[in-house]
């Protein structure tokens, strides 16, 4: 559903990514691996729109998506929870949520999203008048999971979402994201922590210094030096 | 002093307390949402003058009418700059800055060419005075405290209850987390110079009916707008409420007890001392 085809991101005149094909099928939970910059957020950052790439295409649904404003690719279900969570900290937890669903006018089924989102994450729940600023760092990725999920994501990126979180509370994300995943959502995650991407994920592309080096089934990938040098940084 | 005097000067501050909220609401607004510290806010506020001037005098308006037609028109204006001069250069606050310094000069000219640099005037239609308990208060000023501070409410209401308003807090806070939920920048940033330069066109249309207008009363405007919100702490509405009010204040009440120099003196006193110990203002964050 979504296809990535040879895209380059620039910064200024600093190349960023090159020449990166990816593929993301119905229902797949598909990683992207690599260390620090090798470009991983650009790429979800060019999908979003809030990068232009420099070459290459991106299709969702067989449609033309690179050039498009961000709200027109967030309205078409390609949703991103991003990097460093990107929450409104000075808001609750309920404001937050409910800017998730700043495009939708469907009242009823927002209503019913706001109930499902609360089940899979409880918490939320219990702090919905808490500022955002103020939760946890688990709680804030819950949150900024939630927020994306109002939107009605078909699919759904995912940057780095077990940052700076503690062993279990990266375990409950892993079941978060299975049970998204169960619930038809395609899931495109970026990742560094192993156990997550193994966890949750059968397909990965492996980044490195801006390009695919790797890709293909997790289990033959982790054999790989090049699989271990992305994981390790 | 007697009570209609005391009662006389706080309406006077309350009255200036309300000129200074809605002209540092807009550069709060505009320095929340498009990132830009809006320097020639004070022309714009000029020119909200000029404009109830003219549909008064040339166009035969009575002041209620001039005065809605202007803040609207000068909202438009707001739009307009937003779109042709601000939007190009968002996210980069520099030049951005560059642009607001030229407006002021093109924006002064413009007037001057057209108007001529004399001072000019109209007055209030309220006139007159009411009496509560013995006290005397001035119609023109009470109805700026009312007009004021009721803008200021629906302004509040707008942000807390509409969506476009949850947009605006929401971009202020997080501008890339706001545009990855479809909040679309350009529209809301359109949305918040025009309510700015609306807001700075009703403050205007006020003072001009109090003082004389003339192509230079923007940088006083300014001027206070700026102390306003780095006193109440930059970007934050309710900020830029209680800044306004303790400045009003000070600028209202004070010259009648002492001199219009100390008042003066007091005023920034006032904000060297209080940002001393919260050198984020009084309601900024961090
Ligand atoms: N705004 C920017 N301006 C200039 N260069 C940038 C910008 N953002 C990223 N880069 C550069 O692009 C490259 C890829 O960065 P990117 O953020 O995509 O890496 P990443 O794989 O997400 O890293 P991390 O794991 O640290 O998040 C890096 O070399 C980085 O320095
Ligand atoms: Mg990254």
């Amino acid at each position: 559903m979504l296809k990535l085809k040879k895209i380059s991101v620039h910064y200024g005149t600093a190349e960023a990514v090159r020449d990166i094909s990816i593929n993301v099928e119905e229902k797949d939970v598909i990683s992207v691996i690599g260390a620090n910059g090798a470009g991983k957020s650009t790429i979800l950052k060019a999908v979003s729109g809030l990068i232009p790439v420099s070459s290459g295409e991106i299709e969702f649904d067989g449609k033309r998506i690179d050039g498009l404003p961000v709200n027109k690719i967030v309205s078409l279900g390609l949703v991103q929870v991003p990097e460093g969570r990107k929450l409104f900290p000075y808001m609750n937890v309920m404001s937050n949520i409910k800017l998730g669903a700043y495009l939708r006018k469907d009242k009823a089924d927002i209503k019913s999203d706001l109930a499902k989102v609360f089940e899979l994450f409880p918490r939320l729940k219990e702090r919905r008048a808490q500022n955002a600023g103020s939760l946890s760092g688990g709680e804030q990725q819950m949150l900024a999971i939630a927020r994306a999920l109002m939107a009605k994501p078909r699919l759904l990126m995912m940057d780095e979402p077990s940052l700076g979180l503690a062993p279990i509370i990266i375990d409950n994300l892993s079941k978060a994201i299975k049970e998204i995943n169960r619930s038809g959502i395609s899931v495109l995650l970026v990742e560094q922590n192993a156990g997550l991407v193994m966890n949750v994920s059968e397909k990965c592309y492996v980044v490195e210094v801006g390009k695919v080096v790797l890709e293909g089934d997790m289990k033959d990938l982790m054999k790989n030096d090049s699989v271990k040098r992305a994981f390790l940084g | 002093m007697e009570m209609t005097a005391i009662a006389q000067s706080l309406l006077n501050g309350l009255a200036i307390s309300g000129i200074y909220i809605l002209i540092a609401l807009g550069l709060t607004l505009v320095l929340s949402i498009m990132g830009i510290v809006q320097i020639s806010h004070g022309e714009i506020y000029m020119v909200g003058a000029y404009c109830v001037y003219y549909l008064i005098k040339s166009a035969g308006f009575s002041f209620i009418p001039a005065l809605i037609v202007a803040t609207l028109f000068v909202g438009c204006i707001g739009v307009f700059l937003e779109r042709v001069f601000f939007r190009p250069f968002r996210g980069d606050p520099d030049r951005a800055m560059t642009v607001s310094i030229s407006l002021i000069l093109i924006i002064q000219n413009i007037v001057l060419f057209l108007a001529g640099g004399n001072p000019k005037s109209y007055s209030s239609p309220f006139t007159g005075v009411l009496f509560i308990f013995g006290i005397v208060i001035a119609w023109k000023r009470l109805i700026i405290v009312i007009v004021g501070f009721g803008l200021l409410v629906l302004l509040f209401l707008f942000i807390r209850y509409t969506k476009t308003g949850q947009a605006m807090l929401a971009i202020s806070q997080e501008r890339e987390g706001a545009a990855l939920q479809g909040i679309n920048i350009d529209f809301v940033s359109a949305v918040a110079m025009f309510l700015g330069c609306a807001l700075a066109a009703v403050a205007a249309g006020f003072i001009g009916s109090l003082f004389s207008i003339s192509p230079t009363m923007g940088s006083f405007a300014l001027m206070k707008g700026i102390a306003v919100i780095i006193l109440g702490g930059l970007g934050s509405i309710a900020g830029a409420v209680i800044g306004g009010l303790i400045l009003g204040l000070i600028d209202g009440v004070l010259p009648a007890i002492t001199s219009t120099y100390t008042a003066g003196l007091v005023g920034f006193a006032a904000i060297i001392i209080i940002l001393l110990f919260r050198p984020q203002g009084i309601w900024g964050h961090e």
